[in-house]
């Protein structure tokens, strides 16, 4: 009797402790998971400000009420930034605090219950925007670096082509000045009619790196019709490059556009013969229906990376800035062709395709049409 | 009339400069570091005209300060930097490297014309002293190193310029030195030099 008694307490006792167990690991299910909902409303915020600390910190507040995290402060610097939100007063506080050369962060919190399970909870949350503060701030450093970075090498670029344009003019001035008679005068013409192609290489490729990633409307004004196998074949002569060109075909499109396009593979193709002798480069144009295409490459070693090659500042070259060929490909989306470069049997092969004859030069002509 | 070289990989500048001279001097003209070197092979060149730039590395000084170093090695032609790269480093590398005068574009041409006048003055004066028997040997040292270091590289300089004109012939670099040849051999181990076409054999 007293056994079948003890068996009957010790069953309502495992099913009492189990049904606490049950209400006990449901609550901790319920305590975890607001904190995972809060962490990825966190990381939602911070997503929607844009990464900005100084709209995501403002928000903060409202999000973390929930895991009993009463109140958010903190002391943030990185570069020319300051953010602060000070706390006087004289509650329980939880700070974490950390301080580099380019930015320092002090995080404190005032918790509404910092015992137990709670306390494990909201350190978890106040660890997930420690690390969301200092994620952002070095997100932002490295972006600022970088731009910094390109910004100074695309102006060492433009400066070294000014510098000379402005030095010629300055000599050009100068000869002006001392040029007499008739036999020096025609030298002067002759000397500058075999020399301002190269110059209008020049200034065309920094208009073109002034223009990089400016949309342009077009007016249609300074579009003619390129013999695009022609200008290909000026560059080969003007690079020095061997190489032949065949077929034939014509774009309309603004000269100094197409310039850039070219030259910038062309000049690519001269470097790299630099370090490979032996090599030689080819092109060939051809029309078909409303179409241009060109493909022109070189039968030198392939391109590790090549799906990196029109990468904005992604360059292969210690001395190069790697816009050339971003730039030449925004040339051709926006006249509404296309670029790409592949690695072949011959070589490395770049095709371009137009749009003929004013189609894709001018969209607001096709959609007014 | 003196033999100038513009290396100058603009050419619609190089035609300029080259316009500006060719009334008073014989001026080549060369784009790149090989047609640089093989005009200077070709010709007896006075003074070059250096951009630092050249292709295929425009916006680094190296292909320039090649042709510098080789031109301060091998050849007595004064070399006159016109470049538009202005950083502190590389003006002091083509200074210290011996260039006679470091020039930043823009500059007016009549600045250039008057470098090349002082140029050939330099040279000149130069050459008279050769032929007298002092040569000219430049080094640069740390002041306030000691004296050692600026007497070893004084010992260097003075070797290797005789070795290098009497085509490293121990003999004759000993009696132009008046030193025993072997002098010359433990300066030659010493200071690590080899004629240049061993050079290429190693």
């Amino acid at each position: 009797m007293v056994t079948i008694k003890l068996l009957a307490y010790m069953y309502l006792f495992f099913v009492v402790a189990g049904a606490v167990t049950i209400v006990i690991l449901l609550y901790l299910r319920y305590l975890t998971n607001r904190a995972f909902k809060v962490m990825l409303r966190m990381v939602d915020a911070n997503r929607d400000c844009n990464y900005d600390l100084a709209r995501f910190l403002p928000n903060v507040q409202g999000l973390v009420k929930v895991v009993e995290i009463d109140e958010v402060f903190y002391e943030i610097t990185y570069g020319e930034s300051a953010l602060s939100k000070a706390y006087g007063g004289k509650r329980q506080t939880v700070v974490r605090e950390i301080s580099r050369p380019d930015y320092s962060i002090r995080l404190g919190i005032i918790p509404l219950s910092p015992r137990g399970y709670q306390k494990y909870i909201y350190m978890i949350v106040f660890e997930t925007l420690f690390l969301l503060i200092e994620m952002d701030i070095l997100m932002r450093i490295k972006v600022t670096n970088d731009a910094f970075y390109n910004f100074s090498k695309l102006q060492a670029f433009l400066l070294h082509d000014v510098k000379n344009v402005t030095q010629f003019i300055r000599s050009l001035l100068f000869n002006v000045d001392r040029t007499e008679g008739v036999d020096r005068e025609h030298k002067l013409i002759e000397y500058l009619r075999e020399s301002t192609p190269a110059l209008k290489v020049r200034t065309d490729k920094i208009l073109g790196t002034l223009e990089i990633g400016v949309a342009k409307g077009g007016n249609g004004e300074e579009k003619q019709e390129v013999d695009v196998a022609g200008l290909i074949r000026e560059l080969f002569d003007l690079h020095s490059v061997k190489g032949e060109v065949t077929g034939k075909g014509s774009v309309l499109a603004e000269n100094h556009l197409l310039v850039t396009v070219f030259d910038n593979i062309v000049k690519n193709i001269r470097e790299k013969s630099v370090a490979e002798p032996g090599l030689r480069c080819f092109a060939s144009v051809s029309e078909k229906d409303e179409a241009l295409q060109v493909t022109i490459g070189d039968t030198g070693s392939p391109v590790k990376e090549i799906g990196r090659m029109f990468e904005p500042f992604y360059t292969t070259k210690g001395s190069g800035l790697g816009v050339g060929l971003f730039q030449a490909r925004h040339i051709v989306k926006n006249m509404g062709g296309a670029m790409t470069a592949a690695n072949t049997d011959r070589g490395v092969e770049f095709t371009i395709s137009f749009v003929k004859a004013g189609r894709g030069a001018n969209p607001a002509e096709g959609a007014a049409a | 009339m003196e033999n100038v070289l513009i290396v100058e990989d603009d050419k619609a500048l190089r035609s300029q400069i080259h316009f500006a001279l060719e009334e008073n001097y014989n001026v080549f003209g060369a784009g790149d570091r090989e047609e640089a070197l093989e005009c200077l092979d070709r010709e007896s060149i006075g003074v070059v005209i250096l951009d630092l730039g050249l292709p295929p590395h425009e916006n680094t000084p190296d292909e320039g300060i090649k042709i510098l170093q080789h031109i301060l090695e091998n050849l007595t032609a004064k070399v006159i930097i016109l470049t538009g790269q202005k950083t502190e480093g590389v003006a002091m590398e083509a200074i210290k490297g011996g260039a006679f005068d470091y020039i930043m574009k823009p500059v007016n041409m009549e600045k250039i014309l008057f470098s090349i006048e002082r140029a050939i003055l330099f040279r000149d004066a130069e050459e008279k002293l050769e032929r007298r028997g002092v040569k000219k040997i430049s080094f640069n040292v740390e002041v306030g190193q000691g004296l050692q270091p600026a007497r070893e590289e004084a010992e260097k300089n003075v070797v290797l310029k005789v070795l290098r004109d009497t085509n490293f012939n121990v003999y004759k670099a000993a009696k132009l030195l008046n030193v025993k040849r072997e002098s010359i051999y433990y300066f030659m181990k010493k200071f690590g030099f080899k004629r240049e076409e061993d050079d290429g054999n190693d």
